[in-house]
């Protein structure tokens, strides 16, 4: 029987996506790239689903697009991370450490 | 007008998806991949591109009826509406006695205008979690153990291995 991919805890994706772009405006596809690097190509972003999450993300504020060229002289639509962005990535890298935390303190005693 | 900004919104996001799959296919064709292979894979990658493209495009749809111009203009109309009833109900009023009936119908006018108003800003939707379209990121297999691992010369299964182990 094939085994089931396994998936991310919901909501992780939107703290990713903010610390990437933390560094820098950035288009979808570097983002995907970046995601996957940085992770040392653990992580992979399923390419197309990017695009509605940075909708989202735009859509309550924590990022804002702006259209400008590319590294190949294209024009390509760049997101930055807003002030409110900022508040949201403190926020959810919070909550990620703590549930990180407890995972690993139950594994090493269970 | 409402059109335009439509046709313009579409343009807008197919712009950016093609972008991305022009992005992976060139860099399929620097890795080596023939320009057939590298497309296909760029859009394999990527899923179903009119699927992604309807989210979008209902997102960005939903932001702009929300927006702060959307919501300033809805007010103005919604304030030229309660005052236009209710000149229209003071225009009709000739006698004391109907003042009173007068007024009653101006405070239900604006009562209903102000709970169909409320109700209105009450459909704002909620901020739907960026994840919802799961799955969007997953964990990549461990790398294969090598064939070594497995085959030891022993002629016994690796699980075989395992429980002489014990």
């Amino acid at each position: 029987m094939a085994q089931a991919k396994p998936n991310l805890l919901q909501g992780t994706l939107t703290m990713l996506i903010l610390r990437v772009l933390a560094g820098g405006a950035l288009h979808g596809y570097d983002v995907a790239n970046r995601i996957q690097q940085l992770s040392e190509d653990v992580l992979k972003v399923e390419e197309g689903s990017l695009y509605p999450a940075l909708y989202r993300l735009e859509d309550a504020g924590w990022i804002e697009a702006e259209w400008g060229a590319s590294e190949n002289n294209r024009r390509a639509k760049f997101y930055n991370l807003t002030k409110a962005g900022r508040k949201q990535l403190a926020l959810e890298a919070g909550h990620w450490e703590r549930l990180s935390g407890a995972v690993t303190r139950v594994m090493q005693t269970a | 007008m409402k059109r335009l900004r439509r046709e313009h919104i579409e343009r807008e996001i197919e712009e950016e998806l093609r972008f991305h799959l022009e992005m992976r296919a060139h860099q399929n064709r620097t890795a080596g991949m023939s320009t057939e292979a590298a497309e296909a894979d760029a859009h394999q990658r990527f899923g179903d591109f009119e699927a992604v493209k309807s989210q979008c495009r209902e997102i960005t749809k939903e932001r702009l009826a929300h927006s702060p111009a959307r919501r300033i203009l809805s007010t103005l109309i919604w304030l030229m509406t309660g005052s236009g009833l209710t000149l229209r109900f003071l225009s009709d009023v000739h006698s004391v006695q109907q003042c009173g009936e007068v007024l009653v119908m101006i405070s239900l006018t604006w009562r209903l205008l102000l709970y169909l108003r409320l109700g209105g800003l009450a459909r704002k939707p909620q901020m739907v979690h960026a994840s919802s379209t799961l799955p969007l990121v997953t964990i990549a297999p461990e790398e294969p153990r090598r064939a070594v691992d497995y085959y030891d010369g022993s002629g016994r299964t690796p699980v075989e291995r395992i429980l002489s182990d014990d």
